[in-house]
């Protein structure tokens, strides 16, 4: 009998893509008992923002558990799990970093071969205090190949109850296939609804095609979506976003991208508007790096228009000197509204690494505000179960590249200390 | 010390990778990574380039990215020609049991299933650290 134990503990207030955390300080627990798993995340997160914008306060508390065993080929967990079915339209409750959205269900888990049961209650961790709904789900899928066909079938039943209420039931389906150099994917989901509030129906629906074309370092893409209702109380970013934006709710969305890669160049070019024709969302985005001898170079821009929600001009360089201490040299480009405004916003970063030390440098400048971020910063890895870090200055909070990681630093004005432990037993 | 956190998933292009099967056999390079994260593909490329040929090395490649991605991430594996297991973390249940802090983040263990390395963040000697610990030419 094998008993291991793991211990990963963090704290301090960098996270990646959290908006607005002060702080946000975790344990992680990981136990072997008897052939099993079982899994324990505890959490203390203080928003920087006033409760009312973005979420409570919540002192330490279990966030996410499991615990998971197999007879045979059956596996049976209880607790936390994500459930993502196809691309997402009929079913998909995850976590997602960038908005710290926590939805995994909250219940039993059953799986057998390529049938998977599942029963419980949506997690409500989200860090906007208008999200009240509590979401009761049960269902099963299946996800059976016939070679290289990929086939899905997933029937869900809900129970919305809170601010928005009603019931329904949500199949699914999915079929992916690859035909020489092209590879196809086609999804759909219809939901038959009952709105409590209205007492009337609401049904939805929605679709999404995929298709790529790949040859050696080249692939060429498209997707198409059109959804309506389908999926806006229980869902996170909708497919065919390549940009990977908050919710967009899928209430009403119809529209799609493009996208070409050829080794180490993208880009990407995608629309999406609403069932009344009205332009929702437009962006483009592209990047490439190239190694120079000892150097590294990187470029990229983006240009995207989210309704009033988020509009964002950005080019970036890179330039890495890779010898046997680092540098980095990073410098950005990027414009904003303000006060109905462009604001011109550069950003840059210079990163020196000698080994396990990191000592980093950054700053932006905003134009029109006449305010400046300058940030020095200081980590040493020990490349096995810690990792120290400080660093002093003022930042307005933004997502960030330097000392070697992109993330979202928060706000902050003075010294910050953290600290990772990673100890297995 | 042995660390045996192992486990078993499928990759992105539907085949069965058993870690644990794996690490009997060769030295195995875990790398943690994301489409977002902007030092994450030069970092695979080099590993790529180093020891994608080796017979007794494997990589294994765990994004954090999101299943209903999956296409964004087998796009980057083929323009960039990664041919090693890629496998979709889905609630980072497998990050979180590696301790990952951040991306991108390596760990090498060495054949048998000890743990040489953790390297969080991008690192320029990445390789050469690689091929200290595991004591390759």
């Amino acid at each position: 009998m094998i008993y291991l134990l793991s211990f990963t503990a963090s704290y301090g207030g960098t996270f990646w893509y959290a908006d607005s955390v002060k702080s946000l300080n975790e344990v992680k627990f990981t136990a072997y008992p008897f052939g099993g798993e079982l899994f324990l995340q505890l959490r203390d997160y203080r928003p920087y923002a006033p409760a009312s914008l973005h979420g409570d306060t919540y002192s330490l508390n279990v966030f996410r558990f499991y615990v998971r065993r197999n007879f045979g080929n059956l596996s049976l967990s209880i607790g936390d799990e994500p459930l993502a079915f196809g691309r997402g339209l009929s079913l998909f409750l995850s976590d997602d970093d960038k908005a710290l959205l926590e939805a995994t269900l909250r219940g039993v888990h059953l799986g057998y071969s390529f049938f998977r049961a599942y029963a419980g209650v949506k997690r409500r961790w989200i860090y906007y205090s208008s999200d009240r709904d509590t979401l009761l789900l049960g269902g099963l899928y299946a996800t059976p190949t016939f070679g290289p066909v990929e086939l899905g079938l997933n029937l869900s039943l809900y129970d919305l109850y809170g601010r928005n209420e009603g019931t329904g039931l949500l199949p699914g389906g999915y079929v992916n296939f690859p035909l020489g150099p092209f590879s196809f994917y086609l999804e759909g989901a219809y939901r038959y609804g009952y709105d409590i509030n209205t007492y009337g129906r609401n049904d939805g629906y929605g679709i999404y095609g995929n298709a790529e074309y790949t040859t050696g370092p080249l692939v060429l893409g498209a997707e198409l979506k059109d959804y309506y209702r389908v999926f806006q109380e229980f869902n996170l970013p909708s497919p065919a976003n390549g940009y990977g934006l908050l919710p967009t709710g899928g209430r009403d969305e119809m529209g799609g991208n493009v996208y070409l890669s050829y080794s180490t160049f993208s880009t990407e070019l995608g629309r999406s508007y609403n069932h009344d024709g009205n332009i929702v969302m437009k962006y483009y985005a592209a990047s490439y790096y190239r190694d120079i001898g000892q150097f590294t170079v990187k470029v990229g821009s983006h240009h995207l228009d989210w309704g009033k929600n988020l509009n964002e001009r950005q080019a970036f360089l890179e330039v890495k000197y890779n010898a046997p201490f680092g540098v980095i040299a990073y410098g950005e480009y990027r414009r904003r509204p303000y006060k109905e405004e462009w604001e011109d916003q550069p950003y840059v970063s210079l990163t020196f690494i000698y080994g396990g030390l990191t000592v980093a440098i950054s700053g932006r400048y905003y134009a029109l505000s006449r305010k400046a971020d300058r940030v020095i910063e200081f980590s040493y890895d020990n490349f096995s179960f810690l990792r120290v870090y400080t660093s002093y200055g003022s930042f307005s909070g933004d997502v960030v590249c330097s000392a070697g990681v992109c993330r979202y630093e928060p706000p902050f004005t003075g010294i910050k200390l953290g600290l990772n432990l990673y100890l297995t037993m | 010390m042995i660390w045996l956190l192992t486990f078993v998933a499928t990759d992105i292009y539907g085949n069965r990778v058993n870690v644990d099967s794996l690490m009997k056999e060769k030295h195995v390079i875990l790398d943690f990574w994301a489409t977002w994260c902007n030092h994450c593909d030069e970092e695979l490329d080099k590993l790529n380039r180093e020891f994608g040929k080796r017979d007794d090395v494997i990589i294994i490649a765990i994004s954090q990215d999101s299943k209903r991605n999956i296409n964004r991430v087998r796009q980057m594996a083929r323009s960039h020609g990664w041919n090693f297991p890629i496998i979709i973390d889905e609630g980072k249940k497998i990050s979180s049991r590696y301790g990952v802090f951040g991306l991108p983040t390596v760990i090498v263990y060495e054949k048998g299933g000890k743990m040489k390395k953790k390297i969080f963040g991008f690192n320029p000697r990445l390789v050469d650290m690689i091929k200290r610990a595991l004591n390759l030419r």
